[in-house]
């Protein structure tokens, strides 16, 4: 994999957070007394002065590289999922921990009790399939006052009672515990995962002469067995599914360019997952690129090439919402149609992101496959792509 | 749980920026390694140089340490990323990798990088002659050693959007935009299949099928008819021949004044007339430095008593075409026509048989071809010699790993990937380590190891021909090989 397709990952994981955020803000109709995302988009604009750089190779860890860097400017936990209760309910879910560094780790902090090295910015949603709701809420608090905060032994972060900690109780770093509710919704899930991480730098190729760092490091975890127990009001329901976890620290890209990005998470049956990115101009401009990766049962990883898979939004629900779309990658043999659990989000403005799980069914060469996955979509995509 | 290693090697080759910028690159130095420049005649007979010798013609004089600068420092390609953008990817060069001389914003900025603000204001970032003009060789950048490491595999178009991620704010987006648009513009055509080998000659046509030859303004929709999709591939020659050589590009076909031919690299952004005179008035600074360049010094043992003996070889098989080196070096400045040389037809013949003539038409209507002019021969320019040793991969196509294998044509690889063991150089092949596979692009397993396989079954990429060393004893060769690091 290469490093504009790392960059393009993680940066992918984030868009959620600034797209959602400011959605949902306008859906739940609370004020908000500052734009979070410009004020963010400000905050780190100022530089990475004092932190680390990740410009050296990293030897990815665990459970430690579950746990936070403090020494780097930003960091991102991001699980996203799909889970089924035994009667057959059907739940997606995300939860993202955005860790902003506002004083570098040598720098003084100030004696104040409120005073604080980090930001953190959470967020949860939740597809409840059944009953058509989509639930999704935001946090973000000071690391101070036990408001918030993370730690690399025992790896954990937290925002209030949002909560991603490594089961110390099971073998090493095998289990995570997610934890997260928003008013009579509660999602709690033990996480495995059955692949080794996706990280980039894996595979041959040449220096380009031009020897460039690295902003950030990150990997994935494709493919993570999810137990636990969903609550909706007075309802609990034993659940199990998938998850997917992005990870990254370092001058982890935001979507405030001038181009953002869509994800197209894909978790097959038959063990594979595969990975579609779609580049858009947010003015509209320009044709939209697609890029790709697809990994096998055994965790290995390969890109698919430029041009190598095609989407296709196939309906809206009503006129605004997207919900149902064709997925291909011709080469591979693969053809899957997604379908939202919900399509509909509350909102009386214009959609700026949607962001939920979706059913997959379709063919690998020629055969019936299914799966599950989730859909990102950047702000502006209801209008100005989603074909 | 998992302790996974990362290499990283790949990570630290490119990042998104870099890639980015690669395919604008291009765009830079295409005028030094692709098609030509140009006169004012309309006659398509004016578009053709004969075979045999290339006289000699005037230069404009220049100085080579303005012309240093004027290379390192100056905004010849004015289109690229916004600085705001670059900084936020974090892409800062190691210090080892910056080159003196380099003024301002550009002393902090890789070699390949030249910064300037825009006319709107915006600190812009672009891709310099460096790009394809400088490489490491044992460890050491080299400046004027062509690159022969650049991927362009890649589809310039998601590279250039990707760069955007980056970009904020309106007059900086604008910038982005002029840049991005351009790269889609010409990214159908500057797509190769091998990683290594150079798109330069589509590219500049490319470019000239979107401007308006008279007043160099840019059109988004296609004025001429573009090239071909699939580039020639064409290895990246080392500037240091230029001091010899009477014409540019290895169809002969840079004729007149080298210093204005050389400034097609701008055409990705230089949008007027008044644009391109500017940057034409240190031109001829540019071209006298790199006509300055010396090859480097080969930096390992060499057995003096065997080059002697090779000398009289490489007198003998050699230097009717190649030159003499020396005290009294002398250079022949020949093109040697395909029935001779027999090497890859593709490039010279694509080049003479009418498929560009629009091209060269373009050339001669334009600023550009003023005084100078495009006109290929139906041969290849047999190259001086000097630093050969460091210039690997071998041809103008670039399809022979080692000067070894040159020298024996039943040696050649097929079929072969470059290592990417470091030092990847071969001091007793002299040329690239490489791997010799037994299939090629059709047998590769996966769309990774297909980019990687120089096949030299595929169009435009055989290895024949120039098979003047099979004739050699095995001493002789080997003589032959020691005497060429002398050079």
């Amino acid at each position: 994999m290469t490093t504009i397709t790392k960059a393009l990952i993680a940066g992918l994981l984030v868009i959620a957070l600034i797209g959602e955020r400011t959605a949902f803000a306008q859906w739940n109709s609370q004020p908000v007394a500052v734009p979070i995302g410009e004020a963010l988009a400000a905050l780190l604009q100022k530089g990475a002065a004092g932190y680390a750089s990740t410009d050296r190779a990293w030897r990815y860890t665990f459970p430690r590289d579950y746990g936070v860097h403090p020494d780097h400017r930003t960091e991102l936990w991001h699980f996203s999922g799909s889970v089924v209760s035994r009667q057959g309910r059907r739940f997606g879910f995300q939860v993202g921990f955005f860790r902003i560094g506002v004083i570098p780790p040598g720098a003084p902090a100030g004696p104040s009790a409120w005073a604080t090295r980090n930001l953190y910015w959470a967020q949860f949603a939740l597809d409840d399939a059944a009953s058509n709701r989509f639930h999704a809420s935001e946090r973000i608090e000071r690391a101070a006052m036990d408001l918030s905060g993370a730690s690399s032994s025992p790896p954990r972060v937290w925002v209030g009672n949002w909560v991603m900690e490594v089961d110390s109780a099971d073998a090493p770093g095998a289990v995570l515990r997610l934890d997260a509710a928003i008013d009579e919704v509660r999602i709690a899930l033990a996480l495995r995962s059955a692949k080794p991480p996706v990280a980039p730098a894996v595979g041959g190729g040449r220096s380009s002469g031009s020897g460039q760092p690295n902003p950030f490091h990150v990997y994935l975890m494709t493919r993570l067995v999810a137990t636990g127990t969903v609550h909706i009001g007075t309802e609990r329901f034993e659940v199990e599914g998938r998850a997917w976890l992005d990870r990254a620290w370092g001058l982890v890209p935001l979507p405030w360019g001038a181009v953002v990005w869509d994800r197209f998470l894909v978790q097959l049956d038959d063990g594979r997952e595969l990975m579609a990115l779609r580049l858009r101009r947010r003015d509209g401009g320009g044709n939209p690129v697609i890029t790709g990766m697809l990994v096998a049962h055994d965790g290995s990883s390969r890109m698919l090439d430029d041009g190598a898979v095609d989407i296709e939004l196939l309906e809206r629900d009503g006129t605004r919402f997207p919900s149902r779309w064709w997925l291909r990658v011709p080469g591979e043999g693969i053809e899957l149609g997604l379908t939202a659990y919900v399509a509909e989000r509350k909102t009386r403005l214009s959609m700026r992101s949607w962001a939920g799980a979706v059913d997959v069914g379709g063919t690998s060469n020629g055969r019936p496959i299914r799966g599950n996955g989730y859909v990102e979509l950047a702000a502006n995509a209801t209008t100005a792509g989603g074909t | 749980m998992w302790n996974w290693p990362l290499t990283q090697r790949r990570l630290a080759e490119r990042s998104l920026l870099v890639r980015a910028l690669l395919a604008t690159t291009s765009a830079l130095s295409f005028a030094a390694c692709s098609p030509d420049s140009g006169t004012a005649e309309d006659r398509a007979d004016a578009f053709r140089s004969p075979l045999g010798y290339m006289a000699p013609e005037p230069q404009r004089p220049g100085s080579p340490a303005a012309g240093y600068d004027a290379l390192v420092n100056k905004a010849y390609v004015t289109c690229g990323i916004p600085y705001a953008a670059y900084k936020r990817s974090g892409s800062f060069p190691a210090a080892e990798r910056r080159l003196p001389g380099r003024t301002g914003r550009n002393a902090e900025l890789p070699y390949n990088l030249t910064a300037h603000v825009s006319r709107s204001g915006v600190e812009v970032v672009a891709f310099n002659c460096l790009t394809c003009h400088a490489a490491e060789f044992n460890g050491q950048l080299i400046v004027g050693l062509g690159n022969e490491s650049l991927d362009f595999t890649r589809d310039a178009r998601t590279v250039a959007e990707a760069a955007g991620t980056n970009v904020a704010g309106t007059a900086e987006t604008a910038e982005w935009r002029k840049w991005a648009d351009r790269m889609a513009a010409i990214a159908p055509y500057i797509k190769t299949d091998t990683i290594g080998v150079n798109p330069a000659v589509n590219l500049t046509w490319a470019l000239f099928a979107h401007r308006d030859a008279r007043t160099l303004a840019w059109s988004d929709k296609l004025l001429i008819e573009p090239p071909p999709e699939k580039p020639l591939p064409v290895s990246v020659p080392p500037w240091w021949r230029m001091k010899k050589k009477n014409t540019m590009f290895y169809t002969a076909a840079g004729r007149g004044d080298h210093a204005r031919a050389m400034i097609l690299a701008s055409t990705l952004c230089t949008d007027s007339v008044e644009e391109a005179r500017a940057i034409d008035a240190y031109a001829p600074d540019i071209r006298a430095y790199i006509a300055s360049l010396e090859p480097p010094k080969y930096p390992f043992d060499i057995d003096r008593k065997l080059a002697d003996q090779g000398r009289g070889v490489f007198l003998q098989h050699c230097s009717a075409c190649h030159g003499t080196y020396g005290a009294d070096a002398t250079y022949p400045n020949l093109v040697v026509g395909l029935d001779v040389v027999g090497t890859d037809p593709a490039l010279a013949r694509t080049a003479v048989n009418g498929e560009e003539d629009r091209f060269f038409r373009w050339m001669a209507q334009s600023f550009y071809g003023k005084n100078s002019r495009l006109a290929p021969a139906p041969g290849y320019v047999a190259p001086p010699l000097d630093g050969v040793w460091a210039t690997a991969p071998y041809l103008h196509n670039g399809s022979v790993p080692t000067i070894a294998a040159l020298l024996e044509s039943a040696k050649r690889p097929k079929y072969w990937v470059r290592s990417v063991e470091s030092p990847g150089f071969d001091p007793r092949a002299l040329g690239w380590k490489h791997t010799e596979l037994l299939y090629g692009k059709a047998g590769a397993a996966d769309a990774d190891e297909r980019k990687r396989i120089y096949d030299t079954t595929l169009p435009g990429y055989s290895n024949q021909g120039h098979t003047f060393g099979d004739v050699l004893a095995t001493a002789e060769r080997a003589a032959v090989l020691e005497y060429l690091k002398t050079l």
